[in-house]
């Protein structure tokens, strides 16, 4: 594992002070946007429910992200960014498996709060005419997240006698991995000025540490309605990777 | 005190008229640029005219601002599309003209442009409105034309001055294009032709639109011709001198002079020429003036000689003359035409017409130095076309700009016919044979000439690698001198041995052939210790350096195929050059409709300009230093500046149709080593852009770095983008490419 690290950074090194023309010289690059996804079937994080479910609300979802990016050679940028996402999951009202299943009696108007803090490393590769950092590109990325969420845990009864049963411990927690493909174009206007606009097509697959996986043998309410929950968070980050619209504005300082 | 006073007067008066004298020698030198030693190409002199300073763009916004006014004052009721039509004309018209003024081959204030200004002050001395609006120049061009545009810019050709046989010719020339000029025929064409692809259906086939289209032109041209003659007639000029400039067009694919060449001029006491090479007859000169001129923009020379007979008689043609500026003046300037377009023929790769032409003059100035060497580097040039292989593999090569060949001699008539035969028919041994002759001879003569002496070495390389051919493979002896022995003895054996014997046959039976010439071509240069030493040396070095035979035909695919995939080699390299030439780059943005590109002029020179800032910005980031040849800025007092870009212009022309054949050399040398020296560098840059929409791949990029030196190709890059060609998309291509420049392999 050493060896390979060392190997990374001696390759890292290597490739930052390679003789890189950049761009009038400038290589590096700061910049910060959002990435964009259209919530058509899942909340985001602020939106509120009409009575028929949050499904037809057109609304956005984003992602907000800090760039640097460094452009490694005449075609290759490098790019590591942090991003923060904060987005709502739909409470599904029954939750249940063969033996029994309970339900949610709180408001279904304010969704699951769901964040996550990723930290991602990427190359961008220039398209055919155009030198990093400007031009068409696709740029491959990966990715580790850490996600969050609470919900209300004290609103689940049972649907059989309509007592009240416990909803897990009201925290979701998992950390994720993303790959994704990004295919954009990167402008510098006034020598200065970045921006940077494409479409992200990722994918991503989120593991929840507290998850246990409910034996469906027996009705254990808060570990069922938490892995509900928790199957429900990660299947919206995964929606929420699928496709986005991506814009970082930045300036290219050195 | 009044005596001393006079005294210094008159002191004071010889002065100024020793002075006027020693600036009439000078001026009359001056003018002369041949002498019966050499040759000085023709340059530009004093001040850029205004019109040279413009940009197309402002021209046309001025020229349609006048034409919109025109019509909002009622003046003139034309319909929208005609007005539109018109401006579309100015708008083009005015681009290639500013790109034919600034390509360096327009001559200012030059003697022949000076003459052909006088002849045309006195065919429009009553009109001197009219003088007053032409701009006339000469364009260094080896075809028989003149050309005018409606701004009334008229161009005459080198070419044609060295055909006429008086001023009046010229005159009559002169008065055809200003007919055209007076008339607006280029501006009433474009009209026409615009009307008809407008109304055009599609039942037309694609003869009977060309026909269609020409037919207005010829129209055009038969009133030039009247007009003209009409000019004519209200000068002194001989009116029977017309038919004689009908001759020079109907001719015009001839040499200036028909001179049998003389199988002597390749021979000396041991280099005799097999008959076998040269013809015995050449083929009669049958123009015919009578040709098919329905896709010809000009009527043919019997329908225009026909057509303006009748208006040749006139009652004082004893009283006219063909010379009314000066016949010595004429002569001279047509003489020095003939000498320019030597170099021109070199310049456009006619290499045989080049040496046909210099031939020509060597009858009249047989020890003019200019000539000699012309035809020097006209050989070494035929002989590296002759064998096209790729000689050194890791080369980079420009894309080739087309093939080249020698004319098929069957094709040619009159007594050059007799050159195109004798040269086309050696092969590369035979032809090297003979340059390596005529080249060292002629470097003996001169041997300060440092070019000639670069190209002996050529010619020597090319007769070891190329045709493998070595010292020992010719007879120190001659021909005459082997047949005197009584008998021949083969040194180093043994005289009674069987293969003695064979060699002594051998030897006896290359005296009888013609064939092997080439063996006793250098028994005269053998007995020079330079010319063995050199050839040795030579030997020696190719032995080492390069590979010893040429490429096979599959190797040679391969070394393409290699050569093609090499190409972004030298983009990744570092060259460590820190000062560069910098002409104006190419600039085009256009549009594809149909099969038809579309140029937005505007739009072109905009980008252009755009394209110089872009360099220098890029070239002062990277703190290289430049000589930039720019367009933009150039002022009216920078004909020095205009007559060395005219010079590298010229170069950069000629490199570029040499394309992927490296080893051809640049037949302008002389003229950019002067350039080099002055202005410190030796390496030229020319980069561009192709933005066409509508295209595969709408941007195109290049950049070449050439060493202006031996010609050869530092840097070649192309880049092809599906993009548009953004500002920042422009900066990063050019930086990127002056960064490889100028940066060493570790630099940071």
């Amino acid at each position: 594992m050493k060896c390979k690290l060392s190997i990374f950074i001696l390759l890292l090194f290597s490739v930052s002070f390679a003789q890189v023309p950049g761009y009038l010289g400038k290589k590096f690059i700061i910049s910060t946007g959002n990435s964009f996804s259209p919530s058509l079937i899942d909340p985001a994080s602020s939106k509120t429910f009409n009575g028929a479910g949050f499904f037809g609300i057109p609304s956005l979802n984003s992602t907000y992200i800090f760039t640097i990016d460094y452009a490694i050679s005449r075609k290759f940028n490098l790019c590591l960014s942090v991003n923060y996402l904060k987005t709502g999951v739909e409470y599904e009202g029954v939750y249940g498996n063969v033996l029994g299943s309970a339900l949610y009696t709180g408001s279904l108007s304010t969704p699951i709060q769901l964040t996550s803090y990723g930290a991602s490393i990427a190359f961008k590769v220039f398209s055919r005419g155009f030198v990093a950092p400007v031009g068409r590109y696709k740029k491959f990325d990966c990715g580790i997240s850490f996600a969050s969420g609470k919900y209300n845990n004290s609103m689940f009864i049972s649907s059989d006698d309509g007592t009240p049963v416990g909803g897990g411990s009201g925290d979701y927690k998992a950390v994720g991995v993303t790959f994704g493909l990004t295919v954009g174009r990167q402008r510098i206007f006034f020598d200065k000025l970045t921006v940077d606009y494409g479409l992200r097509f990722a994918l991503t697959g989120f593991i929840s540490k507290d998850q246990t996986d409910s034996d469906a043998t027996t009705i254990d309410y808060p570990s069922m309605i938490h892995d509900a929950i928790a199957t429900d968070c990660n299947t919206r980050l995964l929606h929420h990777e699928l496709v986005n619209f991506v814009i970082n504005i930045g300036f290219i300082p050195f | 005190m009044f005596l001393f006073e006079l005294c210094m007067r008159q002191l004071t008066i010889k002065k100024i008229q020793l002075t006027l004298a020693a600036f009439l020698c000078i001026w009359v030198t001056s003018f002369s640029q041949y002498t019966a030693a050499d040759y000085t190409p023709l340059k530009s002199s004093g001040l850029i005219p205004d019109l040279f300073l413009q940009s197309a763009k402002t021209m046309s916004e001025d020229e349609i601002r006048l034409l919109q006014s025109a019509k909002t004052a009622g003046q003139i009721a034309e319909d929208k599309k005609v007005k539109e039509d018109k401006s579309n004309f100015i708008k083009e018209s005015n681009y290639y003209l500013r790109r034919t003024l600034l390509s360096g081959n327009v001559l200012i204030n030059d003697p022949l442009g000076i003459y052909v200004n006088k002849v045309a002050d006195n065919l429009l001395k009553n009109n001197p409105e009219l003088r007053a609006s032409l701009h006339i120049f000469v364009i260094k061009s080896t075809e028989v034309n003149a050309h005018a545009y409606d701004k009334g810019v008229i161009l005459v050709n080198v070419g044609l001055l060295a055909q006429l046989e008086n001023e009046a010719q010229l005159a009559y020339i002169l008065s055809h294009e200003i007919a055209h000029v007076i008339k607006k025929h280029s501006v009433s064409l474009y009209v026409e032709r615009a009307k008809f692809e407008r109304t055009k259906n599609d039942n037309d086939t694609y003869d009977s639109r060309i026909e269609a289209r020409f037919t207005f032109s010829k129209e055009n041209e038969s009133e030039a011709d009247m007009v003209g003659l009409n000019l004519l007639k209200a000068t002194g000029y001989s009116i029977k001198a017309v038919d004689g400039a009908f001759d020079v067009l109907q001719y015009s694919y001839l040499p200036f002079e028909l001179v049998d060449f003389k199988k002597s001029f390749f021979e000396d006491e041991y280099l005799t020429l097999p008959d076998t090479f040269f013809l015995k007859k050449t083929a009669d000169i049958k123009s015919n003036d009578n040709y098919d001129d329905s896709k010809s923009t000009h009527p043919n020379i019997r329908k225009r000689r026909s057509a303006i007979a009748p208006e040749l008689n006139v009652n004082d043609e004893a009283d006219r003359k063909h010379y009314i500026v000066s016949e010595e003046e004429f002569k001279n300037v047509r003489e020095t035409a003939r000498f320019e377009l030597c170099r021109l023929y070199l310049l456009e790769r006619s290499y045989v017409s080049a040496i046909y032409a210099s031939y020509i003059l060597l009858n009249s100035y047989p020890d003019n130095f200019y000539l000699k060497k012309t035809i020097a580097k006209a050989l070494y040039n035929l002989i590296i076309y002759k064998s096209p292989i790729q000689r050194y593999k890791d080369q980079i090569t420009l894309p080739a700009y087309r093939d080249y060949s020698v004319r098929d001699y069957k094709k040619i008539e009159g007594p050059s016919q007799g050159l195109f035969y004798t040269l086309g028919s050696l092969n590369t041994k035979e032809l090297n044979t003979i340059a390596l002759w005529y080249t060292y001879k002629l470097h003996k003569a001169y041997p300060a000439d440092l070019i000639l002496n670069n190209l002996t070495d050529s010619l020597f390389s090319e007769m070891i690698y190329v045709n493998e051919l070595y010292l020992n493979d010719f007879s120190k002896l001659s021909k005459a001198e082997l047949k005197a022995l009584d008998t021949i003895k083969v040194a180093d054996s043994d005289p009674d041995s069987k293969y003695s014997t064979i060699k002594s046959q051998r030897i006896k039976s290359d005296i009888a052939s013609d064939k092997s010439f080439i063996l006793y071509a250098f028994a005269g240069l053998l007995k020079d210790d330079e010319f063995t030493e050199r050839y040795l040396k030579i030997a020696h070095g190719l032995n080492k350096k390069r590979e010893p035979k040429p490429l096979s035909v599959a190797e040679q695919k391969v070394a393409d195929k290699e050569a093609r995939l090499a190409l972004d080699r030298p983009r990744n390299a570092f060259l460590g050059i820190d000062k560069v030439i910098l002409p104006d780059p190419f600039y085009k943005k256009s549009y594809l409709d149909g099969k038809n590109d579309n140029i937005d002029y505007y739009e072109t020179e905009d980008n252009k300009n755009r394209m110089i800032d872009i360099q220098k910005k890029c070239l002062d980031k990277l703190q290289m230093n430049y000589h930039a040849f720019s367009s933009v800025t150039l002022q009216a007092n920078d004909i020095e500046k205009y007559n060395t870009y005219s010079v590298l212009n010229e170069w950069m022309n000629e490199r570029f149709k040499h394309g992927s054949n490296n080893d051809a050399v640049v037949t302008v040398t002389d003229d950019v080593k002067k350039v080099i020296d002055q202005l410190g560098c030796k390496y030229i840059v020319w980069n561009g852009i192709y933005n066409i929409k509508g295209a595969r791949y709408r941007n195109s990029y290049y950049f070449a770095l050439l060493n202006l030196e031996n010609g050869t190709v530092l840097k070649y890059d192309t880049d092809f983008a599906k993009g548009n060609d953004y500002t920042d998309v422009v900066n990063e291509l050019v930086y990127d490419s002056f960064f490889h420049v100028n940066k060493t392999k570790k630099q940071k």
